[in-house]
């Protein structure tokens, strides 16, 4: 974006030009929302909400009617409303980055907004935006949920550390659809960027620990997720790191890179 | 309005796609961009709405680069490639994205819907658009921000004849109220109606530019005689060549006051002399692009505008 100086001197030879018109430039906030109404206007973009709505409330509905065990905590409410979410949020993240490119519309995107990366920079906002939107849900079923069961039961509920069993499935969430997003960018396909997202890190998994034995806790993005989520970093800060920037980092910036210099088609 | 400046595009180490194209629209008028498929037409429009960055020269709106726009569809309406739609979203939401986008109104939206004739089918997905009306959506997202000109490539593709005529009294009107507008196009019938001005593109290279006008007086006239031979011999004298038509007239590359003039030395009886028509464009076009695609160096004609 910077390889060029801008000319802002009129040119010669143009003929007379009209003044151009006195028009602010475009703002973030309003590319952001337009990307936001992006991916929720389609059929497929109402699909993936009604399936976090259902993801979310099916197994808090199964967990609510077989209390068999007495009333679990506000923690285990949390982990099953968002059992199902943690999968979807990452494909979110990777239809935030690739649908422009699946369907075509980059050309006219980007010839709206020709600066492309603050278009890239809106629709992972969006994304972001959406996930919010998600886990608010969700941890409101999961506390609507205790509060029912208890009430069912006759108990008082336990909430625990709501703050960090909050905070900790919100770094979760926002983890796994930053890292849905990387993959996204990096392979601008819808289809093989999930496919790839599901198949590389359990891959790597397997794979690694046979290649590196230990070692392979500096690329387990798994493990360096659980960490964050746990706020447990000490003696990990280091592996942690390095997982994150090799599966989240690297991917983001090669799929942005390649987005702002790319043949638009 | 819109200035092309020696304009090029290399990829890899082949002949350039887009060779020193330099060309200017002005305020008012309607520059047909013609040439054969692969000619470097789009390649020139993608890199005049910094689609694709140039190996060299410039491209400027009123003497800013687009990217440098601070709004680009409030200053030019682009359509570069009319399929290039979302097919899941409905003609209206196309449009009503592309206008919160550009900031305007989203009964603007609505207003350009009607404008191209789509109002009856903007609730349908444009998965069940036609080509044609695939175009008349890009032609209201390109007017939606109510640009001061117009970038259309190949706009008449998929459209029928009453399609194309809706869309050259569109085009006029624009180019009346001074729009500027380039259009691409490799039907030339399509053009020649349309523009007030052409530039004809062949191998990456501008082969000929000038008014329209200009550019057909330099196709010659057709003359028939009673003898044909004794005509061309005085043609051939007067350092005229002619090209027999194979209907029995010739085409001669020159005015008619030099044919009439060889014609009376000669005393030859002529039976018919007019400006070459009908196909007059068509020949100009294959003639240049072909030369174009057969030579490294072309010939340029060059007419003042």
């Amino acid at each position: 974006m910077t390889a060029t100086t801008p000319t802002t001197t009129p040119t010669t030879g143009g003929g007379a030009s009209p003044a151009l018109p006195d028009v602010p430039r475009i703002s973030f906030s309003r590319i952001v929302s337009v990307e936001l109404r992006k991916s929720l206007d389609t059929r497929a973009g109402a699909l993936l909400v009604a399936a976090a709505v259902l993801l979310t409330l099916v197994p808090v509905g199964w967990q609510l009617t077989h209390l068999t065990d007495g009333v679990p905590d506000f923690d285990l409410w949390v982990s099953s409303a968002r059992g199902g979410v943690a999968l979807f949020l990452p494909v979110v993240g990777i239809l935030a980055m690739t649908s422009e490119w699946t369907q075509r519309t980059a050309l006219t995107t980007f010839t709206l907004v020709p600066r492309r990366g603050r278009v890239l920079a809106a629709k992972l906002a969006a994304a972001v935006l959406v996930g919010a939107g998600v886990m608010a849900f969700v941890l409101a079923v999961a506390a609507a949920a205790l509060l029912v069961a208890s009430g069912l039961e006759g108990t008082a509920p336990v909430w625990g550390d709501v703050g960090s069993v909050v905070g900790g499935s919100l770094v979760a969430s926002a983890l796994n659809l930053l890292m849905g997003a990387a993959f996204g960018a990096a392979i601008a396909h819808s289809a093989a960027a999930i496919t790839v997202f599901l198949v590389a890190p359990a891959l790597w998994q397997v794979a690694g620990t046979a290649l590196l034995g230990d070692d392979a806790q500096w690329l387990d993005v798994f493990q360096a997720f659980g960490r964050l989520s746990s706020f447990e970093l000490a003696g990990h800060g280091a592996q942690v790191v390095t997982s994150v920037l090799a599966w989240v980092g690297l991917p983001l910036a090669f799929g942005w890179v390649r987005a702002l210099r790319r043949n638009v088609s | 309005m819109l200035t092309i400046d020696s304009l090029t595009k290399r990829y890899g180490r082949g002949a350039p796609a887009v060779d020193d194209v330099s060309f200017t629209c002005a305020p008012g008028t309607i520059t047909g961009f013609l040439g054969p498929n692969g000619a470097g037409k789009s390649t020139t429009l993608r890199m005049l709405t910094g689609l694709t960055p140039p190996t060299s020269g410039s491209a400027t709106v009123s003497g800013l680069r687009y990217p440098d726009l601070p709004n680009p569809g409030r200053v030019v309406g682009v359509m570069l490639d009319a399929s290039a739609q979302h097919a899941a979203r409905t003609g209206r939401e196309t449009l009503r994205l592309a206008a919160s986008l550009v900031g305007v109104p989203s009964r603007r939206a609505d207003d350009m819907l009607e404008r191209v004739g789509l109002a009856g089918a903007e609730r349908r997905r444009v998965r069940g658009y036609s080509l044609g009306m695939r175009q008349r959506l890009g032609i209201a997202t390109a007017l939606l921000g109510d640009p001061l000109a117009l970038v259309l490539d190949e706009p008449a593709n998929g459209l029928d004849p009453e399609g194309i005529r809706w869309m050259r009294e569109l085009l006029r009107e624009f180019a009346a109220g001074g729009g500027t507008v380039l259009l691409s196009s490799h039907l030339l019938h399509e053009v020649e109606a349309t523009v007030d001005r052409l530039v004809v593109i062949g191998a990456g290279r501008v082969v000929a530019q000038g008014g329209l006008a200009e550019l057909l007086a330099g196709s010659g006239v057709v003359v028939r005689a009673t003898e044909p031979d004794r005509l061309a011999g005085a043609l051939r004298a007067a350092g005229v060549p002619a090209v027999p038509t194979g209907d029995g007239a010739l085409r001669v590359d020159a005015d008619a006051e030099t044919v009439g003039r060889a014609a009376l030395a000669a005393g030859a009886v002529l039976t018919e002399l007019r400006a070459a028509d009908g196909g007059r464009l068509e020949d100009l076009f294959f003639s240049l692009t072909g030369a174009a695609a057969g030579s490294a160096a072309p010939a340029r004609t060059e007419v003042a505008a």
